[in-house]
C-alpha cells in the first residue's frame, strides 16, 4: 500500500478545491481501510457522487462495428480489479492462450458446454473510441467461436460466449496513482453460458491475478439511471420509462410502474431547478433533482393506491435506450447515450472494488 | 394422420406428469383395464408414448380419440392456461330457460354457419359447467387441432370463461355464443388468471368473505404461548383496525387467485411541493400493474403489515369487488367516486334497493328452482334506464307501496311454487336481511 | 398525550423499561423475547411501530428509561417512518436515552447514501448507532446485551454512571471534512 500512501494527499486537496458545481467525483478513500462496509472515522470518509454530468449524445455515424456489437444483448457485470502486466499489443497472444485453456478444461471434463468435437476460437479485439481521456485503457472485446468440424468452411461460426473489458470515464486521479505494471479494466461485461463465463474468469485470474466479483447495481444507481435516460427524451424519445419494484409482502410482490415518456420528461424538466433556463444549464445533474424526480413519482403512485413504495426496493429500470437490472443486468439498446451509461456503471465497478 | 395422431399425443403426453397420465387414463376410459395395466409408467416418456400409440392402434383409436383425451385433461387440470372472461349482455326473455341439448344444437348449428370447417366437442362436466373445445380451419385447411380454443360456460349465468382465442377467431366465437344462449352481445368481463377456479369464484363471488370478529389475534402477536406479562404492544388496536379493514376489502379466508392486476392510469397530476405539473392540463399518463403469484394475498398482508395504509384505496378493494383486474381510471371516474362518497345516506338507501335485487338474482341464477322464476325487468335494463325506475320507486311513499304495484313490478321476482317462494324469502329476508321484492302466483 | 418525556413518572424498583420502536415489527418481536430473560433486572419492554403512541395506554405505561429505533437499512420506509417518529419524543430524551439500532448494514445491495444519512440522524442528536444481525439467535442474543447494558445504565441501574455520561463515550460521529483534512495533515 505504501505507493499509494504517498500520493493520498493529492486527491483530497485536489477534490477540496473542486468545489464547482460540475464534474465532482471521488471514491471511497484509497489511503487504507478498503472496506465499503466498515468505517474507520477520520480516516475513511466516503464521498459520495451528487453531481454528475447530464448525457451527452455521440452520434450514431461515428460507431465502429464493434461498438455496435456491444448493443445486440443483455450483458451481466461484474468488477475486475487491476490487471497485472495486461498488454494489449499481446492480444493474439491472449487469445491462443485462452483457447488453449479451454480446450485444456474441456479434456479434463469441465467445460461440458462447448462439445467434444468442435473447434474453438478465441478473439480479442480492441473496440476504440470509448475510451474519454489519456490514462484510461481501451476496451477489449473477446469472443469464443466455436465450429463444428463437419461444417463447411463457408458456414458462419456459432459465438458461444462473448464478453468486454472496458473503463469509460474512471476517475484520472485514481487512474494516475496505479503502479505502472497495471492495467485498470474495472467493469467486466459477459453474456453466455455460466460454466464458460467461471473459465474465463478463472484464466484471467491465473495470468493476471486478478478478482472477479458480482457487480449489483443498486437502488440508487437505477434512480440515476432513470434520470439520465429521462433526460436524453428531449434528444431521443424513450418511448416508455418502466420501473419495477418489488414489495416484502406474504407473497412477495411485484410493482410495474411505467409511464409515458412525454409526461415522464415533463415531470423531470420540471424538477430540475424550475426556472432554468437554456443557456444557464452547465449540463449537471444533481443526486437532489433525482430524489425529487422520484419523490414525485412515489406521491402519484401513493395518492392512487396507498401502498408505500419506499417500503421496496426498485429492482429494474428500462427505457427505449436501455434496461438495467438490479442484479447486474444491463442492456444498451441505443448507441447515442451508452457512455454515459457506462460511465456511471464503471464508477460502481471501480467503488465496489476492494482495492 | 398417423402423424398428427402421434404428434398430438406426444405433446399432451410432454405437458404431463406420470402421475397425471394415469388419472387422466383412468377418466378417459377409452382403454381397457388391461391395457392399462400393461403400460409400464416406469419407462420414459417417449417409449410410453410409442407404446400408447399401439395401444390406440389395437383399440382403433383415432385422432378424435385423442382430442378427447385432451379435454379430459384440461378439464381436469384447467390452470395451466390463461382464461379470460366474458360478460354476457342484455338475455333475452327465454335466456334463463335454455337447456343442454338445446344450447349444444345451437351453438354447433351457429358455429357452423360461420365457418365452414370447424370441429367441435361439448362436454357437461359434474359442476354445471359445459365446456367447449373448439379446433378452427378455414376454407383451405383442416380444423387445426394443435390450437384449440376452449369454453367453459355455466348455463343460467351471463359469464363465459374463454382460452386460447385469436382475435380472429374471437368475433365468431362471439356471435355463436350470444345466439345459442339468447343474450344480446358479449362483452370483455376485464378479468383474466391462469387460475379459472378463482376468477370463476371473483366473478361470481362464490368465495367466503369471512369477517374477523374482534376475539381474532393480531396477526404479529404470539397466539399460541401466553403473552409474556412484561412485552406489552402499545398500538395493538391499531393493528387490529388495520387487520379489520384488510379483510373487509379483501375476504378473510383463502382468497382466489389472481396473478396480476393492471391500471391504466389517465389522471391529473397533483402535488403540493410541485406547482409546475399540478398546473398542467393533460393527465399523467402512466400503467401500474401488481404482479405476484396470488396477488389479493399479497396486497391483504401488505395492508397488515402497513405497506399499504388503510382504509384502503377504492381501486385495490374494487378487485375483489367488481370481480375485475383490469382497470382504466380516469379523472372523471374518480370524482364520481368522491361525489359517491359525499352522497348522503338517503341516496344510498336508493341503490341498496338496485343492489339488492341485483344481488339476488345472482343467488337465484345459481339455485334449482322446482318451478319457473321470473327474474326483476330491471337487471337486464341499462343504467339510465334502471335510474329512472329506481327514481320512481323512490318517489312513492314507503308506506302505501301496496297501492302502487306498477311502480314495483320492475323489482319483483316472480315465483310459480310456493315452496321457490319461502325459500327466496328465507334466504333474502331472514339470512341476508336484503330489501327485495317477491311474488307468488 | 403526543410527546414522550422521560422524568414524568416515577421509577420502578430495580426494574428498567424499554420502548422498541420499528417499522416492520419483526426484529423487535426477537429482541423483547430475548431481553425479559434478564435476570439481574427486570426488563419491560413496550413494542410499538411508530410514536405517538396511543394515549389510553398512558396510566398504564410505566417510565420509559430507553427508546430505541430499530431501522432497517433494506427499507427506505424504515428510515423515514423512524425520522417522522422523532418528533414526537421529549428533548429529554435525547441526552442518552435514545439509541438507533440498524440491520443490514452489511448488504451488498446496501446504497450507501442511506447508510451516511443514518449515520448523519445519528450524530446529529448524538445518539448511540449500534450495528445488529437479526437473521440468526447469535446475532438477536448479542443485540440484545448490548441494549441491556446501555438500559442499565439509562435505568439508572449501575452506580457512578449517567446515561449522559455513557452516550458522550458511544455516541456516533461524523467528522466534517475540515476536520477530516485536519486529521490528515497532523498523521502525515
Amino acid at each position: 500500500m505504501d505507493p499509494k500512501t504517498s500520493v493520498a494527499r493529492s486527491p483530497f486537496s485536489s477534490v477540496v478545491q473542486r468545489r464547482s458545481k460540475s464534474y465532482r467525483q471521488s471514491y471511497r478513500s484509497y489511503v487504507g481501510t478498503m472496506s465499503h462496509l466498515a468505517y474507520t472515522p477520520g480516516f475513511t470518509k466516503r464521498r459520495l457522487t451528487t453531481c454528475r454530468l447530464a448525457p451527452k449524445r455521440c452520434s450514431t455515424a461515428e460507431m465502429n462495428p464493434e461498438q455496435r456489437a456491444l448493443l445486440v444483448r443483455e450483458w451481466q457485470l461484474s468488477y475486475v480489479t487491476p490487471l497485472y502486466r495486461f498488454q494489449h499489443g499481446h492480444l493474439k497472444t491472449y487469445s491462443r492462450q485462452l483457447a488453449a485453456f479451454l480446450v485444456s478444461e474441456r479434456q479434463r471434463g469441465v467445460a461440458a458446454e462447448v462439445g467434444l468435437e468442435s473447434t474453438l476460437r478465441v478473439t480479442f479485439t480492441l473496440v476504440a473510441g470509448m475510451a474519454q481521456t489519456e490514462e484510461e485503457a481501451d476496451t477489449v472485446f473477446i469472443k469464443i467461436h466455436s465450429k463444428t468440424p463437419l461444417a463447411l468452411p463457408d458456414d458462419p461460426q456459432k459465438v458461444l460466449w462473448s464478453g468486454w473489458l472496458t473503463c469509460v470515464g474512471g476517475d484520472p486521479d485514481y487512474l494516475r496513482t496505479l503502479p505502472e505494471d497495471f492495467v485498470c479494466l474495472p467493469l467486466f461485461c459477459s453474456g453466455g453460458t455460466e460454466g464458460l463465463t467461471a473459465l474465463v474468469k478463472a484464466w484471467f485470474q491465473r495470468t493476471f491475478d486478478c478478482c472477479f466479483g458480482l457487480l449489483e447495481i443498486n437502488s440508487v444507481n437505477l434512480q440515476w439511471l432513470a434520470a439520465l435516460w429521462t433526460d436524453c427524451h428531449a434528444r431521443t424519445s424513450i418511448k416508455q420509462l418502466k420501473l419495477v419494484w418489488s414489495l416484502p409482502a406474504e407473497p412477495p410482490m411485484e410493482v410495474i410502474y411505467a409511464m409515458h415518456a412525454q409526461d415522464a420528461s415533463e415531470l423531470w424538466r420540471s424538477v430540475r431547478q424550475p426556472g432554468l433556463r437554456e443557456e444557464e444549464d452547465d449540463g449537471s445533474v444533481g443526486l437532489e433533482e433525482v430524489a425529487c424526480f422520484f419523490k414525485g413519482l412515489k406521491s402519484h403512485f401513493y395518492r392512487h393506491f396507498r401502498v408505500e413504495l419506499p417500503a421496496g426496493r426498485l429492482t429494474q429500470v428500462s427505457t427505449a435506450l436501455g434496461s438495467a437490472k438490479h442484479g447486474g443486468r444491463i442492456k444498451i439498446s441505443n448507441s447515442s447515450y451508452m457512455i454515459t451509461t457506462l460511465t456511471l456503471l464503471t464508477e460502481c465497478a471501480l467503488l465496489k472494488m476492494p482495492i | 394422420m398417423d402423424d398428427l395422431r402421434r404428434h398430438l399425443l406426444k405433446r399432451l403426453i410432454r405437458t404431463m406428469t406420470i402421475q397425471t397420465l394415469k388419472t387422466t387414463l383412468r377418466l378417459w376410459a377409452r382403454l381397457s383395464v388391461e391395457q392399462q395395466e400393461s403400460l409400464d409408467f416406469t419407462k420414459p416418456k417417449y417409449v410410453l408414448t410409442e407404446r400408447l400409440l399401439d395401444l390406440c392402434e389395437e383399440s382403433g383409436l383415432g385422432v378424435k380419440h385423442i382430442t378427447e383425451l385432451e379435454m379430459v385433461y384440461v378439464i381436469d387440470h384447467p390452470n395451466q392456461r390463461q382464461w379470460h372472461a366474458y360478460e354476457l349482455l342484455e338475455a333475452a326473455d327465454d335466456a334463463l330457460s335454455v337447456e343442454l341439448s338445446n344450447f349444444k344444437e345451437q351453438f354447433k348449428a351457429h358455429l357452423a354457419e360461420l365457418i365452414r370447417r370447424v370441429s367441435i366437442r361439448i362436454k357437461k362436466h359434474t359442476d354445471e359447467a359445459v365446456w367447449i373445445r373448439i379446433a378452427w380451419g378455414d376454407r383451405s385447411s383442416r380444423p387445426n387441432h394443435l390450437k384449440p380454443t376452449y369454453v367453459v360456460h355455466h348455463l343460467q349465468t351471463p359469464y363465459v370463461f374463454i382460452t386460447n382465442s385469436t382475435s380472429k377467431t374471437m368475433p365468431l366465437l362471439s356471435q355463436a355464443l350470444v345466439l345459442a344462449t339468447r343474450y344480446s352481445s358479449m362483452k370483455d368481463a376485464g378479468l383474466s388468471g391462469r387460475n379459472l377456479a378463482a376468477i370463476r369464484g371473483l366473478l361470481m363471488k362464490q368465495f367466503q368473505q369471512v369477517f374477523p370478529s374482534k376475539h381474532l389475534q393480531p396477526l404479529q402477536g404470539d397466539n399460541q404461548t401466553k403473552p409474556n406479562p412484561q412485552m406489552e404492544c402499545e398500538q395493538d388496536e391499531q393493528s387490529e383496525k388495520r387487520l379489520q379493514a384488510a379483510c373487509e376489502a379483501f375476504g378473510g379466508g383463502t382468497l382466489p387467485e389472481l396473478q396480476k392486476v393492471t391500471y391504466t392510469l389517465e389522471t391529473k397530476f397533483k402535488d403540493k411541493t410541485n406547482q409546475i405539473m399540478t398546473e398542467r392540463e393533460q393527465p399523467f399518463r402512466c400503467t401500474v400493474t401488481f404482479k405476484s403469484s396470488n396477488i389479493l394475498e399479497s396486497l391483504r398482508h401488505s395492508a397488515l403489515t402497513g405497506i399499504t395504509s388503510t382504509p384502503l384505496s377504492p381501486l385495490l378493494s374494487s378487485i375483489s369487488q367488481k370481480g375485475r383486474n383490469v382497470f382504466l381510471i380516469t379523472d372523471k371516474g374518480k370524482t364520481e367516486d368522491q361525489i359517491g362518497k359525499k352522497r348522503g345516506l338517503r341516496n344510498l338507501a336508493d341503490d341498496v334497493f338496485l343492489k339488492d335485487t341485483i344481488e339476488a338474482a345472482a343467488w337465484c341464477q345459481l339455485q334449482t328452482f322446482t318451478d319457473h322464476v321470473s327474474l326483476p325487468i330491471v337487471i337486464g335494463m341499462e343504467g339510465a334506464e334502471q335510474q329512472a325506475l329506481l327514481a320512481e320507486l323512490k318517489s312513492v311513499d314507503r308506506s302505501c307501496l301496496e297501492e302502487s304495484p306498477n311502480r314495483i313490478e320492475p323489482f319483483q321476482f316472480f315465483f310459480n311454487s310456493k315452496k321457490d317462494y319461502e325459500m327466496f324469502c328465507v334466504e333474502m329476508f331472514d339470512r341476508r336481511k336484503l330489501k327485495v321484492f317477491a311474488s307468488w302466483e | 398525550m403526543s410527546v414522550l418525556r422521560p422524568l414524568s413518572k416515577l421509577p420502578d424498583i430495580n426494574a428498567a423499561s424499554v420502548l422498541l420502536v420499528e417499522n416492520e415489527e419483526d426484529f423487535q418481536q426477537k429482541l423483547a423475547g430475548v431481553m425479559v430473560k434478564e435476570k439481574s433486572v427486570m426488563v419491560k419492554v413496550r413494542l410499538a411501530k411508530s410514536l405517538p403512541l396511543p394515549a389510553k395506554n398512558e396510566p398504564n405505561r410505566p417510565r420509559i428509561d430507553l427508546v430505541v429505533f430499530l431501522i432497517n437499512l433494506m427499507s427506505e420506509l424504515s428510515l423515514q417512518s423512524a425520522e417522522a417518529s422523532l418528533k414526537h419524543l421529549g428533548q429529554g430524551y435525547f441526552l442518552g436515552k435514545v439509541c438507533f439500532m440498524v440491520t443490514n448494514a452489511r448488504h451488498a445491495a446496501l446504497p450507501a447514501e442511506r447508510m451516511v444519512a443514518v449515520r448523519k440522524l445519528a450524530s446529529g442528536l448524538r445518539c448511540p448507532l449500534l450495528y445488529a444481525e437479526d437473521q440468526t439467535p447469535d446475532g438477536v442474543t448479542n443485540a440484545a446485551e448490548r441494549l441491556l447494558v446501555i438500559l442499565r445504565v439509562a435505568a439508572g441501574c449501575v452506580p457512578m454512571t449517567t446515561a449522559l455520561f455513557l452516550s458522550n463515550l458511544t455516541s456516533c460521529i461524523v467528522p466534517t471534512e475540515e476536520e477530516e483534512q485536519q486529521n490528515l495533515d497532523f498523521d502525515a
